[in-house]
């Protein structure tokens, strides 16, 4: 027996969430591709550089907004369902927030790649910041509006079995798997509603013709009001593999059940407020603001470490139940052939090294050093295209065969996968980093560095320029190898009643040690709306002060 | 308590503890005698480069003797 | 974890992964902070010293100053560009008399240029001159560069002729950094 014999409903609706999200990786990737070769120089000949910024839109909402979301929410589906041991409530409702989500994506795919039809008055080339004045074809703003809503509703979903599971078992502790679940969503109600305002508020309207002048810098802060929680909305699931998922793949438990909650409860609490440092070169907003955020930004590195430490002793614990000894010789007991091991412990490894570009990039006045350069793109393949995007790859050869009864086929090519990942991404990373710092700008199609003398910290341009082609080869091949191993188990997969050994054990330190605290959820919930007043409403004041209801205004220095 | 493992599909049919039935595992490491040094290394290493990069950072920014933003 | 146990060849496999997978990323990291520590903290140090003695040496001239300053025919420099077009760079120099010596007395001659590229740009064709205004002498000239290189050194020599006697004086002239503007045509 395995998840589909048990909760065979709930696999569905996992199932469908998995399909559309591999659909949008598939598509985001092959563009990926596109433009690691295009902005190079290397191969130019897919796509002329006008179409470039299409696909670069398409590249970062295809997989930052919506293969992240709907994986995220199959994950959920999952861990909701079993942890309380629930089918979802009402199959109507959980269908229609799957279906919402998908038709606002529908339209908003449309909406961008209308920009590859020659002459479309439908397109959305703003790229997946879509700041004005850019502007896109109200599709675009109304297929992402749907998908917001989607999933507000199915956070929703899950609170109501939640709820239903309180009511039969009230005294029990909230399980691990729904805690997580239930936390990062709290978190994304928070944040959305910056964008909620931005897209309904401001930009409906204008690409509508309704309103026809707004004043950039509002919308740029209410899309950083949610803009840096959603890297969390992106990191958190998959911290929840690496807490719940990941010791048991390395042999071992989870270390401390409590320490899980505390670092969920931190997130929640701060990563709206931080906002602003997305926005540290934006004129119009005080100085003294963009410290606050730095500050509680910095604090923000407090739940990732703590992450660091438990997963780190997690996984020794499972070395060494695996006949790990020593200060490091354990690592190599660890079990380095298994694909959904390797992959989340590549993911993390990767993960600790974006740390460091996120540090500076953290900080208000290094930031100025490589503030819109190629540097940035470095440092987020990091977290969100590796740290993300490879543990969800990982755990997929894990839970696939859960949902669909069916052993996973390829197994060496599901090996060579994350290790090629890990390697495209240094070396694309890597020269993305560097070339940052030389100035090398981000969202371009043709940064030229030819024909004059042109000198970066140290090596050449070209030299760079072909590590990216090279390392975006290899990450695109890897994807591929992906897609081929998800494919061909889903459709021919040996079925068998245990595809894979889905127990999850106790933590070392369980959940009778948990403070009960831990699990209110409206009182973290309170605290994290107060810290977001706190932290947007002085500036949001000042910005009206300024004259941001009168665009075209001069501004008023602060 | 609601152990993952009780919601769990599998089933402990000889009520053995899991890390009894995985081939993999050599011997259960309680609580009480897992002592994390490994961690403990790798997070004094993660920590020593950390400060390395960051007193790095002030040749990059400060001693660099040119100025961050060009023109 | 009901897997079969990993045969040889899958040992031989991850052995190989590892050490493309793993060892390579470790390795060009480690070259990049070599590299990033050996350029910051020692290269830094020679280029710190060989500007301070440029700088004690000579500063060089550029958009207002005067040309000759110690002759009796000084000249001042109204304009010293880098012209980018689509098509091509162009350096531009515009040169004004300081007294109100009429341009048919007064010659002056781009000899060469010397670029960046340590390139130099002979025989300029003193025809390219267009005169702007004749009393006092204004006068102005136009040079495609080789794409992307930017003059360092000016060689001119001016002429001027008295009543019975033509004074001749060459001077070379270091430029200072030249204004880059793109031209909208
Ligand atoms: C096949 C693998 C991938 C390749 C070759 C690739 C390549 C690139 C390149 C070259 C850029 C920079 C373009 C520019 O600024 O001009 C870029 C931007 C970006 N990538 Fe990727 N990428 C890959 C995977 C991913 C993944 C998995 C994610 C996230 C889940 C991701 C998210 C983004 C985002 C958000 C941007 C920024 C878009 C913007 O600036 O508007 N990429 N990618
Ligand atoms: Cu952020």
């Amino acid at each position: 027996m395995t998840f589909i014999h048990k909760y065979p409903k709930a696999a569905k609706v996992a199932k469908a969430n998995f399909i559309v999200a591999f659909i949008a990786l598939a598509i985001g990737g092959f563009f990926g591709f596109v433009q690691a070769l295009h902005r190079t120089n290397v191969f130019r000949g897919f796509f002329n550089s006008g179409e470039y910024y299409t696909l670069l839109t398409g590249h970062g909402v295809l997989l930052a907004l919506i293969f992240t979301t709907f994986f995220i929410a199959g994950l959920f589906v999952w861990g909701v369902t079993r942890s309380l041991d629930r089918e979802p409530e009402n199959l109507a409702y959980t269908w229609s927030w799957f279906w919402l989500m998908t038709i606002g994506t529908i339209m908003a795919t449309v909406a961008i790649l209308g920009g590859l039809v020659p002459d479309s008055s439908i397109r959305a080339a703003v790229l997946y910041t879509f700041y004005p004045p850019l502007q896109a074809h109200p599709l675009f703003y109304i297929g992402l509006a749907l998908v917001v809503v989607g999933s507000w509703m199915a956070g929703a979903d899950w609170f109501w079995s939640y709820r239903k599971w309180r009511g039969e078992n009230p005294n029990e502790r909230i399980p691990i798997l729904s805690f997580m679940t239930l936390f990062t969503m709290l978190m994304w109600y928070v944040c959305t509603i910056g964008l909620a305002l931005e897209v309904v508020g401001l930009l409906i309207p204008w690409s509508l013709g309704l309103v026809t002048e707004i004043e950039p810098l509002l919308p740029r802060t209410l899309f950083w009001f949610f803009g840096h929680a959603v890297v969390y909305f992106w990191l958190l699931p998959a911290y929840y593999v690496w807490y719940a998922i990941l010791p048991k793949l390395s042999g071992g438990r989870l270390f401390s059940d409590s320490m899980t909650r505390i670092v969920f409860i931190i997130f929640l609490l701060l990563s709206t407020p931080v906002g602003y440092h997305h926005q540290y070169a934006d004129p119009g907003i005080s100085v003294g603001f963009k410290f606050y955020a730095m500050a509680s930004t910095l604090l923000l590195l407090l739940p990732s470490l703590i992450t660091l430490f438990t997963v780190v002793a997690s996984m020794e614990h499972g070395a060494r139940q695996r006949g790990g000894k020593g200060y490091l010789k354990w690592i190599g007991k660890l079990p380095w052939d298994r694909p959904a091991f390797v992959g989340c412990a590549l993911a993390g490894i990767m993960f600790a090294a974006g740390g460091f570009s996120g540090m500076i990039n953290a900080s208000m006045n290094i930031n100025l050093l490589i503030h819109n350069t190629i540097w940035v793109p470095g440092h987020f393949h990091l977290t969100v295209g590796t740290a993300v995007a490879l543990t969800f790859m990982a755990i997929t050869y894990w839970l696939l065969p859960q949902l669909t009864g069916r052993k996973l086929k390829h197994k060496t090519l599901a090996l060579i996968q994350p290790y090629a990942w890990f390697l495209g991404m240094t070396l694309m990373s890597n020269a993305m980093h560097r070339a940052g710092l030389a100035g090398v700008p981000r969202r371009t199609a043709e940064p030229e560095y030819m024909g004059f003398e042109f000198e970066p910290i140290f090596g050449t341009m070209t030299e760079m320029k072909w590590q990216i082609a090279i390392g975006g080869t290899i990450l695109t091949i890897s994807l591929i190898l992906f897609l081929w191993v998800v494919v061909a188990s889903w459709l021919a997969g040996e079925k068998s009643d245990k595809p894979v050994d889905d127990h999850i054990p106790e933590p070392l330190s369980g959940v009778e040690h948990t403070p009960a605290i831990l699990d209110n959820m409206k009182l973290w919930f309170t605290l994290a709306l107060v810290l977001v007043i706190l932290a947007y409403a002085f500036p949001l004041w000042e910005m009206v002060a300024d004259g941001i209801f009168s665009p075209g205004a001069l501004p008023r220095p602060s | 308590m609601p152990d993952e493992a009780s919601k769990s599909t599998n089933s402990n049919e000889s009520g053995k503890s899991w890390e009894e039935q995985d081939p993999d595992i050599v011997r259960e490491v309680t609580i009480d005698e897992y002592k994390p040094y490994g961690t403990l290394t790798l997070t004094l290493i993660y920590f020593a480069i950390v400060a390395l990069m960051w007193v790095f950072m002030y040749f990059v920014e400060f001693a660099g003797n040119a100025p961050s933003i060009i023109e | 974890m009901y897997e079969e146990k990993s045969d040889n060849s899958t040992k031989k496999l991850v052995k190989i992964l590892v050490i493309v997978g793993i060892g390579i990323p470790v390795l060009v990291e480690l070259m990049t902070l070599f590299n990033l520590i050996n350029v910051q903290i020692f290269e830094d140090e020679k280029d710190v010293n060989s500007n301070d003695t440029n700088v004690t040496e000579v500063r060089g001239f550029g958009e207002g100053d005067t040309l000759f300053a110690n002759q009796e025919s000084a000249v001042l420099i109204d304009q010293l560009r880098v012209k980018v077009s689509a098509q091509e760079w162009r350096f531009a120099l515009g040169i004004t008399s300081m007294d109100s010596t009429s341009q048919e007395k007064l010659q002056i001659r781009v000899d060469s240029l010397r670029l960046q590229s340590k390139k130099i740009l002979l025989g300029i064709d003193s025809s390219s001159w267009e005169v702007r205004q004749t009393v006092p002498a204004q006068i102005y000239g136009e040079w495609a560069l080789p794409n992307g290189d930017i003059p360092t050194k000016l060689f001119v020599s001016i002429e001027q002729q008295e009543a019975d006697s033509t004074t001749r004086v060459s001077q070379e002239i270091p430029l200072h950094k030249i204004p880059v503007r793109y031209n909208q045509e």
